[in-house]
């Protein structure tokens, strides 16, 4: 028998084929397509909370955010399995020797520290973000995104260093040996331990993926091992992304003294209280909270749509979306803005009721914003104030 | 996957020859430096928000966080594996339990990813985001893990079971197919 193995182990030392290089040009390109959903479906909702003069989120149709954002939650935790398989498949190389070979080695090698970290930290930090669970000593929605950037590109430079290879792998399957090999007769072909390690991991990736879809249906909610919501443990049907308490907005905040004031760019600037709001032509419309962590939940609303209001004000014809500010004093999100398309779609509201009944206090009483199309940091509640910005 | 621990073997067999050493990849040319230019920009962008928003996403801490992640995959969670599977692998392998072992190794792998994914979850550390919220994290998750676990022992035990009830195959040495491995079990 060989001795102990040295330190660092050979290259030589991992005998197994799910460190050979089809297996990791195929999770290669398999997190290549996953990230890259993550990357674009991740900028699009920073887009459309960031809202730069030169992006409008249209708000039809209604479900979009919803499908996009839903897809960066299920292709983030399936990238989970598949990072770490293929951390695994390449896990010989870490320990290349000599570590360095000449500079353009080096490089593609510095680069694998932001890669793997980064990605190993926006998707450990991305999961503990859907269970609300913020360990770390920075904030997570900020440090995520540069984060991700950073990952991209890492990327960009390992792909540039590693497509020939990737690609060759890919469409070569690996040559028959000379000789009948000296192997154990128990010990299996390569290719079958190629698939055995793909399917395991492809199992993996399916199972967390689905597991975090089926939250979102009945029959399978005893399964969803990634449910930091369901819509049959709720309050009037709709989970709760943030309480009033949590919030900082009290009851007596919202008693008798509360007043909505239609504001800015308006010829007839609006103080309603809540008997007045209740008097005005109310709408119905469906429409979910799609929440940024993934989980969305269809409601019925019905309020008074947005629109009237600004009509009503007198709101300038220029007017290019609108501040929507909540009595909430706690947490980044006091406040949205609307641009014009959400501001005067017909099912914008400001929603009194939800599922036939008046607000609970956690969700926004006694008015709350809904929009189609949005994610759920914008859909402010307690709403206080609505600015007309020209 | 614990299939292979490190053997000390002093080379690879020829059928591994695929396993490429580090190095031999053409990290070179001008498309990779074309991509270290790219990329490079990219990665500056992302560093320099990170720098300017330093209060919110602390880069120090950031960076820490960054290595230890690394280290704690690279130097604990992978020799880890490796060790229970060579153990596991080697206790199995070689008899009659060798056919049991692909299953079990499978369904260890599996399991285990999906207990680290649901980690959160049994931590339930978001709780005390927001304790007042009847909403956040209600499912049973413990409930859940083992139901989602017991389907793929399950799964890796019916599979054990049609291994084991095949036929052993011929040890007859096969002929070379110009496609190594492609031959079906």
């Amino acid at each position: 028998m060989p001795g102990p193995p040295p330190r660092p182990p050979r290259q030589g030392a991992f005998t197994s084929s799910a460190h050979d290089r089809r297996v990791a040009a195929l999770l290669g390109v398999s997190l290549g397509v996953t990230f890259t959903v993550c990357f674009a479906t991740g900028l699009l909702s920073d887009l459309i909370q960031e809202q730069p003069a030169w992006f409008t989120w249209p708000a039809a149709p209604r479900d979009l955010y919803r499908w996009t954002q839903g897809a960066h939650l299920v292709s983030g935790v399936a990238s989970i399995p598949l990072l770490l398989g293929k951390l695994f498949a390449v896990y010989p190389r870490l320990w290349a020797w000599p570590p360095i070979r000449g500079l353009a080695n080096a490089l593609e090698r510095a680069a694998l520290v932001p890669l793997v970290g980064g990605a190993l930290l926006l998707l450990a930090t991305g999961l503990m973000n859907v269970f609300s669970w913020y360990p770390t000593p920075f904030v997570f929605t900020p440090t995520h995104y540069w984060t991700a950037w950073i990952v991209v590109g890492a990327l960009v430079i390992h792909v540039t260093a590693k497509a020939g290879t990737a690609a060759a792998a890919l469409r070569r399957r690996p040559a028959a040996p000379a000789a009948a090999p000296a192997r154990p007769a128990a010990a299996p072909q390569p290719a079958v331990e190629r698939r055995r390690f793909l399917g395991t991991i492809a199992a993996a990736a399916g199972i967390t993926g689905l597991s975090f879809l089926a939250s979102a249906v009945s029959p399978l909610r005893s399964l969803a091992v990634l449910a930091p919501r369901r819509s049959d443990r709720a309050v009037q049907g709709l989970p709760i992304n943030r309480s009033a308490a949590a919030a900082g907005v009290t009851r007596a905040a919202v008693g008798p003294g509360f007043r909505l004031r239609v504001t800015g760019a308006v010829a007839r600037p609006l103080v309603l209280d809540l008997a007045a709001l209740r008097s005005r032509a109310v709408h119905d419309a469906d429409l979910p909270i799609a929440c940024v962590e993934g989980w969305s939940v269809g409601a019925r609303w019905r309020g008074v749509p947005l629109r009237a209001l600004l009509a009503e004000a007198g709101a300038a014809p220029s007017f290019t979306g609108v501040v929507v500010r909540s009595l909430q004093r706690v947490g980044p999100y006091s406040g949205a803005r609307l641009n014009w398309p959400h501001a005067l779609h017909r099912d914008s509201l400001l929603a009194l009721d939800l599922n036939g009944e008046p607000l609970d206090l956690d969700h926004g009483y006694p008015v709350r914003l809904i929009t189609p199309n949005q994610p759920g940091v914008l859909q402010t509640k307690w709403v206080t104030e609505i600015e007309v910005i020209a | 996957m614990p299939g292979a621990p490190p053997t000390g073997a002093a080379e690879p067999p020829p059928e591994r020859r695929d396993l490429a050493p580090h190095g031999a990849d053409p990290a070179s040319g001008r498309r990779f430096w074309i991509g270290v230019a790219v990329g490079g920009g990219i990665m500056l962008h992302g560093l320099a928000g990170l720098l300017r928003q330093a209060p919110v996403t602390r880069p120090g801490a950031w960076a820490g966080w960054l290595l230890a992640v690394l280290a704690v995959h690279d130097l604990l969670l992978v020799p880890a594996v490796l060790l229970v599977g060579g153990l596991l692998g080697g206790a199995l392998g070689g008899t009659a339990g060798g056919r049991l072992w692909p299953p079990l190794r499978a369904a260890l792998v599996t399991g285990g990813i999906v207990l680290l994914v649901t980690m959160p979850a049994l931590v339930g550390g978001g709780r005390s985001t927001d304790p007042t919220n009847p909403t956040l994290l209600p499912n049973d998750d413990p409930r859940s893990l083992a139901l989602v676990i017991g389907s793929i022992m399950a799964a890796a035990g019916a599979w054990a079971g049609i291994a084991a009830s095949r036929p052993r195959r011929s040890r007859a040495p096969r002929r070379p197919s110009g496609r190594d491995g492609d031959r079906r079990r």
